[in-house]
């Protein structure tokens, strides 16, 4: 019987540690927090945002996996609106930045803008983008 | 002191998003359910969920994830750079390499 337990042990520790190492290196290779951290002027700070990673990670893992109530509804709605609104924007812009990231680092905008030959009017396309993935989301949570 | 706040906002996007990122993940593969079936695997039918797969799993998490990114807290583990260290050095190598040749072709 105690083997069992063992095989379980084992088992836990080896996926949890591969599933990690996945996602982690996937976040590392589509280059999302480094684009962010440049381009707000913050690189030097880089080490401080794997901290972030770190943390974000273990607490979002035990979350999934636990499911712990936190009844924060109980409070004034002073106190978790801001906190929902938050989560809420910060995940977005991470989700928005992880997707167009992926997207170009499969060379997907170079490539389709090379053949289709638009250069001057790029951003024009880039914010026809952005509008059609907010009212997609739109679409897709409220209808 | 704009800069801290440009840090404190940087840092709660990263947070949230790694947060979401790995969250998705475990929703998308149903690991839950699938703890579920180990259970039954390992331990026989009818056995209920101990805890120990999912505390084990936590802390493989934790500890692939610190030896990922080599370092916890301040302290680093080996004494290699980061791997985002070196993503941000190649990525500032690349925008200066395209800012000289810019200027090299305008000249």
């Amino acid at each position: 019987m105690i083997l069992r337990y063992i095989i379980l042990v084992i088992i836990g520790i080896s996926s949890g540690t591969l599933v990690a190492g996945g996602v982690a290196a996937l976040l590392t290779s589509v280059g999302v927090v480094t684009r962010v951290a440049y381009h707000s002027g913050t690189s030097k700070k880089i080490v401080h945002y794997e901290n972030c990673i770190i943390a974000g990670s273990i607490i979002g893992n035990a979350v999934v996996i636990y499911e712990p109530r936190m009844n924060l509804e109980a409070l004034t709605p002073a106190v978790w609106i801001p906190v929902i609104v938050l989560m809420g924007i910060c995940m977005g812009i991470f989700v928005g930045c992880l997707a167009m990231s992926l997207a170009e680092s499969l060379d997907v905008s170079s490539i389709s803008f090379r053949r289709m030959e638009i250069s001057h009017y790029l951003w024009m396309v880039i914010l026809a983008v952005a509008i059609g993935k907010f009212a997609g989301n739109i679409l897709y949570f409220f209808f | 002191m704009s800069e801290k706040i440009k840090v404190l906002l940087v840092s709660f996007i990263v947070l949230f998003g790694a947060a979401f990122a790995i969250m998705s993940f475990n929703e998308d593969v149903a690991v839950t359910d699938l703890f579920d079936r180990l259970y039954q695997i390992v331990l026989g039918e009818g056995a209920e969920s101990n805890g120990i797969l999912e505390f084990t799993y936590a802390l493989g998490v934790s500890t692939g994830i610190i030896v990922f990114f080599n370092h916890f807290g301040n302290k680093k583990i080996k004494d290699d750079p980061t791997p985002l260290q070196i993503k941000m050095w190649q990525y500032q190598q690349d925008v200066t390499e395209y800012e000289q040749s810019e200027s090299g072709e305008s000249e």
